[in-house]
């Protein structure tokens, strides 16, 4: 038997761990190289690693069981068996999800880096679930995971951009003239009606030539990113210096933008 | 409802790569969820079907971990539905190199989706065009009729995938979903209603079978629905083939005698 283990740290409350680990159909969907999934006889799971030097593929039958800070994943297949251990532990304001994943079976001996990767992706699944669960279920604990979110997003990286959009609704989509440092004026109107404290809102002009976007906590520029006839400007700011210069490129912003609201989800 | 995050290879030598992107049922639905996919070739990708609304920021996060958006070079939509093209505004600006690039007769439709892209917009002739991505090519194969009067598959030539637009859709039952056809004798109840429904004419998918026959797929990916591999894709045009769709099947029952 393999046995490949990894922590993952969690930035959210116990119970939403709870709640993505409880939801075994939708968890073990999202795990890597599942492609195919049915509930109508039991929990049933194809995984189909790509590219390998063997086929590893079967269908597993899962079994959830759940105790007090423990939840685990028995898979029956027709070539090997797996099994998944969740220990939750708290720690401070975060969840700390120890995953111990094992294998018997078909190539158990080529699995050692496999099994690892295998381990450490279904990690990230639910820190991605937990941390991201349906709008219906969001609880005022989540606010603050948001809001760091946004803190970190740095649009030089579109991969933070694409983490904070994940977990984010539009709120409002439209288009709007911005006049000679008009953008402050359309940030007034736009919290008229929109209460939220971070607040992404992205332009862009209906040739596409210049675009813009601002991450706003209240009415502080926390980053700003535009792209007209002079290249692409974009500041994440962290200082005073930093802070004037974001309010410069937002007094550049001017024409007829189709622009995009976002807030981070739960905070409408 | 299947929710699943994560994209998966569908082909990799190195250079060229394809991926599917991950699926998500909203409750309207009913089944018919939507495939979105990459193609990347070097430093350049295409996007396959964006998808609307509500899938683009798990699209867009799946795509920027693979790469970032400002290589998309097309945005290749195969028809104007909403499940297809209702994110176009996101992307116009999420992808800011992209050219979308749709059948001829709908990008005078495009502004309707408050984007005029006039620069952007690639219209592919009827007949259908090639487009460069990196080293590789991507064919639009016309696929008129079914459903939409202006429709194209895609093939990608390299990795031999055929992106089939509506054309192989199939409707999940609830609590079921799976990426690749394994089983196509019971696949073929998922698929029957929606094409006998929704492709317009016999005519046009008897065309549409014979081209493709010439191209020779290895893989037959379409937008909703399963993936169709080896045996399967001749089982898969062999039906086509014998179906009849469209005004042939309900002229009597929609319009009388």
């Amino acid at each position: 038997m393999k046995r490949k283990s990894t922590t993952v740290s969690i930035n959210t409350s116990k119970e939403r761990v709870e709640a993505a680990l409880n939801d075994a159909p939708s968890f073990i969907t999202n795990w890597p190289y599942v492609v195919r999934v049915s509930v109508k006889e039991g929990l049933k799971a194809e995984i189909m690693m790509p590219r390998f030097m063997f086929k590893f593929r079967d269908i597993y039958k899962f079994n959830h069981h759940a105790d007090y800070n423990s939840h685990i994943y028995d898979g029956t297949g027709e070539r090997g068996h797996m099994s998944l251990v969740v220990t939750l532990k708290e720690w401070q304001k975060n969840i700390n999800a120890v995953l111990e994943l094992s294998y018997q079976g078909k190539g158990e001996f080529w699995l050692g880096k496999t099994l690892q990767n295998f381990v450490e992706s279904i990690g990230s699944v639910l820190k991605e679930l937990a941390e991201n669960r349906p709008v219906q279920e969001q609880i005022q604990s989540q606010r603050s995971a948001t809001g760091e979110i946004a803190v970190n997003m740095d649009f030089s990286n579109p991969m933070t951009v694409a983490e904070f959009l994940a977990k984010s609704r539009m709120v409002h989509s439209g288009l709007h003239i911005i006049g000679e440092k008009g953008l402050f004026d359309l940030i007034g109107e736009l919290r008229a009606t929109i209460n939220d404290r971070p607040l992404y809102i992205s332009g862009i002009t209906n040739d596409g030539t210049s675009s813009f976007k601002v991450l706003l906590d209240g009415s502080q520029i926390l980053a700003i990113e535009y792209r007209g006839a002079e290249g692409m400007k974009t500041v994440k700011v962290e200082n005073d210096d930093e802070a004037r210069k974001a309010v410069d490129i937002a007094s550049e912003i001017k024409g007829t933008y189709m622009i995009n609201v976002w807030v981070p989800v739960g905070g409408v | 409802m299947i929710r699943n995050m994560n994209s998966y290879p569908l082909y990799d030598d190195g250079k060229h790569k394809v991926f599917w992107l991950g699926i998500e049922e909203s409750e309207d639905e009913k089944g018919i969820l939507t495939n979105q996919y990459l193609v990347v070739d070097g430093d350049e990708a295409a996007l396959i079907e964006p998808g609307g609304f509500f899938v683009f920021s798990r699209v867009l996060k799946n795509v920027s971990s693979i790469v970032p958006p400002t290589r998309i070079k097309y945005l290749m939509y195969s028809h104007q539905d909403p499940d297809v093209v209702a994110g176009l505004n996101l992307w116009f600006e999420y992808a800011p190199l992209a050219k979308f690039v749709i059948s001829d007769l709908w990008v005078r439709f495009i502004p309707h989706m408050a984007v005029l892209s006039a620069g952007r917009t690639i219209g592919i002739p009827d007949k259908g065009a090639n487009f460069k991505l990196g080293n590789s090519s991507i064919k639009a194969v016309p696929s008129h009729y079914l459903h939409s009067p202006g429709n194209f598959s895609f093939y990608d030539e390299k990795s031999g995938i055929l992106f089939s637009s509506d054309i192989g859709a199939a409707a999940f039952p609830e609590g079921e979903w799976y990426l690749f056809v394994e089983d196509f004798n019971e696949h073929v109840r998922h698929m029957e209603g929606f094409h006998k429904r929704y492709m317009s004419s016999t005519t046009a998918l008897n065309a549409w079978v014979r081209n493709v026959r010439k191209l020779n797929p290895k893989v037959i990916a379409p937008q909703h629905g399963a993936i169709f591999r080896n045996n399967d894709i001749g089982k898969f045009l062999d039906w086509l083939n014998s179906l009849e769709v469209g005004i042939d099947v309900f002229e009597k029952e929609f319009y009388g005698d």
